[in-house]
């Protein structure tokens, strides 16, 4: 079997680390370009969104490849990521391709994945010890990942020379994909630590905090949000995301109760605004802004798939929240068309505005 | 005597103003780019240039508009800043009491909320054409109107026909429907500022909180069609500022003249840069899978930026030349 699965933040390092211990033996499509989204755009209908054609020219490249086996998730839930599965599906078989198609939703987490989780360890003649170990491995990877990620996000408004940041942090995933034990894990952990320490940095800048929220995967994928984080980082502000991989899994789990900024807490920090879980990211995209303003965030992002109906709904709850809260709020609705030029103007302008801001509290 | 440059270059105009110390206008300058934006800087600075005063110094040089990265390398900026912060701090210069500024550009359009002369709300639209001047321009076409004088047709208007909003391709064909129903032009122009200015409040300025006073400004805000049709819509006073079309450029002049306040030289290459030979050209750079598309800029055949490159490393190389 060669399975391909949609790409969420680094589960590529996860799933190589798995592969490599346990198997199966994954494939992933070369990295998402503008011929992704050109084939993607070409075979999807016209009004499905963003993620849908991105996720669609992935496992066709995927299929090229030689993937024969796709994993898709589903959704019981109210946004059209219910209906991909199906429609993504017969699109693939009327373009000819032959494959295996497996489903992963909710309801047959535990039956069907241990069933199969356990039928492959043993075709590779893995023990259920081994097993255990491999997904431990493949997760501290995946957590390093996200350390790193973090990293630069603090590290880029400060850089000196522009891309240095961005430079050790591929070298870092690269290093993080690469190493094959614990031992070496820990190796490449110290020797990023060292990379981001080289990194010449102005101490003196006081980087203003902006929160990238919305739709999980717009949140999560550079190539979806023009590589936002670069930019604003580029611009000299300090970013964070409420969507990691590894939050998205431990939310789906219910093993997140005590982190204070969890999926969790946002939901219920929405409750005023919002009395009930709508699903996807919605709920979340409302609290998300007014718990990490505690922390000085000042100011927020949303980014939402052009036509996407729940963040459609938050956008409009977040303008109360913005001005109950006193938070500025920008929202970009993103489609295969878009412009680069109105990214960077919408942008600079928002920095501008919280700039600002930022000095007239100061004189006050 | 001391001056301040400001340049905005968009898709459809490019504005120039010159500003005293003081803030004064002392000249202005406003040209349609017509796809050629090196083109029109430099015959908007040849044009400007014969205005001055011999002993006038630039000391600060702002850009803003699509084109202000080229156009700062082109003339040598001070400050490079985009449309938003440009136009709301012009707006704020003339009006310190400003809330609301209404910009309804050839291509674009935007507004931008301001309270205790700070930015703090924008919006922008930029994929449809619907709300903007280019529709405007189209229509006159059509019919056979100058659009210097749409708006006094609109106004002679008693009785504006209902034309949809959403979209141009439908508002056309609406406005030929009632043209062939024999409805009197006036009322169609009054109809058409009507459907535009419906457009620009329910998609631009959706959820904004727009209080008085209100400045428009912007290529469109000669239109007194527009004006009356918003006035109509918003229930207020609209005031159009007396240098509405420029704005942008006058935003970027303060701009300038706020970082430049102390004795730094400016970066501006002087008023010859009008005779100096630009050239662009873009190709798919194939160093990685990104293939980003990197735009090159050269001035007399040296290459002097690189846009488009996602790791830095074209731009980093212009740095060398």
């Amino acid at each position: 079997m060669k399975l391909t699965v949609p790409y969420l933040g680094r589960i590529d390092i996860f799933l190589n680390a798995m592969a490599r211990k346990i198997g199966p033996e994954f494939v992933f499509p070369p990295r998402t370009s503008s011929r992704t989204l050109l084939l993607g755009t070409k075979y999807s209908p016209e009004s499905a969104c963003l993620p849908f054609k991105f996720i669609l020219g992935n496992f066709i490249e995927a299929l090229e490849k030689g993937a024969d086996t796709i994993a898709m998730i589903t959704d019981r839930g109210p946004c059209r990521v219910g209906m991909y599965d199906v429609v993504m599906q017969q699109i693939l078989r009327d373009l000819g391709f032959q494959f295996e198609w497996v489903v992963m939703d909710d309801t047959r987490i535990l039956g069907d994945y241990l069933l199969r989780f356990n039928r492959e360890r043993k075709k590779r003649g893995a023990s259920f010890f081994e097993s255990l170990q491999a997904i431990r491995f493949s997760w501290k990877k995946v957590k390093l990942c996200e350390s790193i990620e973090r990293k630069a996000q603090k590290t880029r408004p400060l850089e000196v020379k522009r891309g240095e940041t961005t430079r050790v942090l591929t070298d870092s995933l690269r290093w993080i994909d690469e190493a094959s034990s614990f031992r070496e894990l820990a190796l490449v952990d110290q020797q990023c630590t060292n990379e981001f320490n080289r990194i010449e940095k102005d101490p003196s800048r006081n980087p203003p905090k902006i929160l990238i929220t919305g739709e999980a995967y717009m949140v999560i994928n550079p190539h979806a949000n023009h590589d936002i984080e670069r930019r604003l980082g580029e611009m000299g502000v300090e970013v964070t995301r409420t969507v990691w991989f590894s939050s998205q899994i431990t939310h789906a789990l219910h093993l997140d109760l005590f982190n204070p900024r969890s999926k969790r807490k946002a939901i219920e920090a929405s409750q005023p605004y919002l009395k009930h879980n709508l699903g996807g990211e919605c709920n979340a995209s409302i609290g998300y802004p007014i718990l990490y303003q505690k922390d000085g965030y000042e100011g927020a992002i949303q980014l939402l798939p052009f036509g996407c109906m729940l963040e459609a709904v938050a956008k409009n709850i977040l303008v109360r929240v913005s001005q109950e809260h006193d938070l500025p709020i920008l929202t970009f609705a993103l489609s295969e068309n878009l412009s680069e030029t109105m990214i960077d103007t919408r942008l600079s302008a928002f920095v501008d505005l919280l700039q600002k801001r930022r000095e007239k509290k100061r004189d006050r | 005597m001391i001056g301040y440059l400001g340049i905005d270059v968009g898709s459809v105009s490019t504005n120039l103003a010159i500003l005293d110390r003081e803030g004064r206008v002392i000249a202005q300058r406003y040209l349609l780019t017509h796809g050629q934006p090196i083109q029109a800087v430099q015959k908007g600075l040849k044009e400007i240039s014969s205005f001055l005063p011999k002993d006038l110094e630039i000391r600060g040089v702002g850009t803003t508009g699509s084109a202000r990265q080229l156009t700062g390398l082109l003339v040598g900026a001070d400050v490079i800043k985009n449309e938003i912060t440009a136009h709301a701090m012009a707006a704020i210069h003339f009006h310190p009491d400003v809330r609301t500024v209404i910009e309804i550009g050839g291509q674009d359009s935007k507004i931008i909320i301001i309270r205790d002369g700070l930015v703090i709300d924008f919006g922008m639209n930029t994929v449809c054409a619907a709300g903007t001047g280019s529709f405007l321009d189209q229509q006159s076409l059509r019919l056979g109107i100058p659009i210097e004088t749409f708006g006094e047709h609109a106004l002679r208007s008693e009785s504006p026909v209902r034309i949809a909003g959403r979209c141009t391709v439908f508002a056309e064909s609406d406005m030929v429907h009632k043209q062939q129903l024999g409805c009197p032009i006036p009322d169609i122009v009054a109809g058409l500022c009507e459907a535009l200015v419906r457009n620009y409040l329910n998609n631009v300025a959706k959820g904004k909180n727009i209080e008085r006073p209100v400045l428009f400004q912007g290529g469109v805000a000669a239109n007194s069609g527009i004006k009356k049709a918003l006035e109509g819509e918003l229930g207020t006073e609209i005031h159009v500022p007396q240098f509405y079309a420029v704005m942008g450029a006058i935003g970027s002049a303060l701009l300038a003249r706020e970082k430049m306040n102390g004795s730094e030289r400016s970066l501006f290459k002087g008023f010859g840069v009008v005779d100096v030979n630009c050239k662009t050209r873009n190709f798919i750079c194939k160093d990685c899978e990104n293939t980003c598309e990197v735009i090159e800029f050269m001035i007399e055949e040296r290459p002097v930026s690189y846009w488009g490159d996602r790791c830095g490393k074209w731009e980093a190389q212009a740095k060398q030349f």
